[in-house]
């Protein structure tokens, strides 16, 4: 891939053996750069809103009992059984002009809105699909946060939610960390998702490189566009693992 | 003296077993009081309860004549020192112990001072900006207990404070606490299940067992007079017997046992003819020698020393009575045990009337 990716593309799609560095060239191009941006724009915003649905399923998880945890854990896994291709199908069925949503608002009299093909569906596509990853990290972080801890700040005066904020959020951390690296790099690259759920408004870049390797036969562009992701994601990494300055509360 | 918590027959249930049962205490303003018992015996959920981590199922709870029942624990105006500290491992000893001051909203200046006169108080001074784990168990307490004391709560509420320090330092520990306690003039309430500690460190006291509170007193009316067999087993060495009162003579009564000579105590208050009782005798108000030593001491019992236990500053003897029953004498080792006694003689056990004590029967010795 590598290779292949600093070679020209033949005339008919196939690999023309003279040494270029065109392709990464491309990849500065502002419409790539555009998608480049949008779809961190998507796994972004999948992040943050899996880390906001996520906390507090996974703490309600962490702090029920042992039995109720087992049941919780396997609805949150049972979407695995099933394959991705085919849930996220579930959501176009929903979704479409004539789906769930607008069936039912049709029963209310109301008008029927579009979702289909819109960023927001994209993003429910995305949301769905890495909700897990982002919960069950989070769920064994907070498993290790012993109930005296959140006890005593309640008991030095936090309310629920500042406990929640000064102590278990910051406390579970590795989790977070763990989850939002999980959840980012496939939707940074997914490509199911934006093509069955966005159709062609909402390009990304896992579709954009499909599609030159499928529909365009330009593998060696293909090539660059997934090193380039590959180096973005690397840069992240890095930015991520680096030990966070620890400062003063006040 | 002024109340600072009140438990008006307050009772919790966990699931179907009873941790704390119809239980009624008074703490007064100042004062270092325990709650002593075996463990499971209700008194740490007790202390959850005043600090509302816990909601009683029934009964009041007052601190400072404000009925707290349904307040959550940010609202009530106590602290907790937890059993194992529960420290911020993410936050230095500077912002655990800051954390209550700032809960409350409290100004940066009125915080940095407050905690800095705490931390100072505690000796930690140079380590306030150290995080929990980079610290020593005793340290790492001495922040558990400035983080509570730095709010001036009406109540300072500890959970088995000396649970996770060795031996030695146990003993600083102690001098510790009570020099904060009266430096403060706080009140503490002290959740604990070593009997040494409850004794040295308390002003007054709650024996607990099974979710109840047998007795409350001072260390020394719960060391001398324990109103009931479970008191008096539970604190320090006890010799027991049962027997039945045979004769009342004004301050006076006897008691027969089989097989012993009628032995005369103090009369109790509520003590009534042929009743069952079991009597109690602490160790080191026993006497031993090889001959009875009349008239001076009311009863003596003839016996078998069995056995010599050589325990430092003391010696312990056991002797068998004629009845079955094996009886501790705690010889002080400042008067040498007679050299004459060795193990297998026959021996007087010998003891004052007010020595001994009465209680009312639960069990049969």
């Amino acid at each position: 891939m590598f290779v292949v990716s600093w070679i020209s593309r033949g005339p008919y799609g196939g690999l023309d053996w003279t040494w270029t560095g065109e392709n990464y060239v491309r990849l500065l191009d502002s419409l790539v750069l555009g998608i480049f941006l949008k779809s961190f724009g998507y796994a972004l915003g999948t992040t943050l809103v899996c880390g906001l649905l996520g906390f507090p399923l996974a703490y309600c998880i962490a702090r029920s009992s042992k039995s109720w945890q087992q049941w919780l854990l396997i609805l949150v896994m049972i979407p695995f059984w099933t394959n991705f291709l085919v849930r996220t199908y579930a959501w176009v069925l929903i979704f479409r002009a004539d789906g769930v949503v607008n069936g039912f608002l049709k029963i209310l009299g109301q008008d029927p809105i579009s979702l289909l093909f819109t960023d927001f569906s994209v993003c429910v596509g995305l949301v769905y699909g890495y909700l897990p990853f982002m919960v069950l990290p989070l769920v064994s972080a907070l498993e290790r946060i012993p109930i005296q801890v959140e006890e005593a700040a309640r008991d030095l005066f936090a309310t629920r939610l500042e406990a929640l904020w000064h102590v278990v959020v910051p406390l579970s951390r590795p989790g977070w960390v763990a989850g939002s690296v999980l959840v980012f790099i496939p939707s940074l690259g997914a490509f199911i998702t934006p093509y069955l759920l966005g159709g062609g408004q909402s390009l990304m870049i896992g579709t954009l490189i499909q599609q030159e390797f499928l529909v365009a036969r330009d593998w060696p562009f293909g090539a660059a566009l997934s090193f380039g992701l590959m180096a973005v994601i690397l840069m992240l990494w890095g930015w991520l693992g680096r030990k966070p300055e620890e400062q003063s509360m006040i | 003296m002024e109340i600072c918590v009140k438990l008006d027959r307050v009772s919790k249930h966990h699931g179907a077993t009873v941790a704390v049962d119809q239980v009624s205490l008074e703490v007064r303003r100042g004062e270092f009081f325990s709650l002593l018992g075996p463990s499971g015996s209700g008194k740490t959920t007790l202390l959850r309860l005043i600090a509302g981590l816990d909601y009683p199922d029934k009964g009041q709870i007052y601190i400072q004549q404000t009925l707290v029942n349904a307040l959550p624990p940010d609202k009530r105006p106590v602290n907790l020192v937890f059993q194992h500290y529960a420290l911020f491992p993410h936050l230095t000893v500077f912002d655990n112990v800051a954390f209550g001051l700032k809960m409350r909203g409290e100004s940066r200046g009125k915080i940095q001072s407050a905690v800095g006169n705490m931390l100072e108080m505690v000796r930690l001074q140079g380590k306030a900006q150290r995080f929990p784990n980079e610290l020593s168990g005793g340290e790492q307490q001495r922040v558990a207990l400035a983080r509570a004391l730095v709010n001036e709560p009406v109540v300072v509420l500890l959970d088995e404070p000396m649970a996770a320090l060795d031996q030695e330092l146990r003993q600083n520990m102690h001098e510790e606490l009570k020099r904060l306690q009266q430096e403060l003039q706080a009140t503490f309430i002290c959740v604990t299940h070593q009997q040494d500690e409850a004794l040295m460190l308390s002003d007054r006291l709650a024996v607990m067992s099974g979710g109840s509170v047998l007795q409350v007193g001072t260390p020394q009316e719960i060391y001398r007079s324990p109103q009931s067999f479970a008191v008096a087993k539970f604190i320090g060495l006890s010799n027991f017997a049962t027997g039945t009162v045979v004769r009342m003579e004004n301050e006076i009564c006897w008691v027969h046992r089989e097989g012993l000579p009628p032995l005369k105590f103090l009369r109790p208050v509520s003590a009534r003819a042929s009743e069952l009782v079991t009597i109690m005798i602490r160790p080191e108000r026993l006497v031993l020698d090889a001959e009875p030593i009349r008239p001076a001491y009311d009863n003596v019992i003839p016996g078998t020393l069995e056995k010599i236990v050589f325990n430092g500053g003391e010696t312990l003897c056991y002797v068998r009575l004629p009845t079955d029953l094996t009886w501790v004498i705690r010889v002080s080792n400042t008067t040498a045990l007679p050299s004459s006694l060795c193990a297998g003689q026959r021996v007087h056990v010998q003891w004052q009337a007010a020595d001994g004590g009465i209680l009312p029967t639960h069990v049969s010795l």
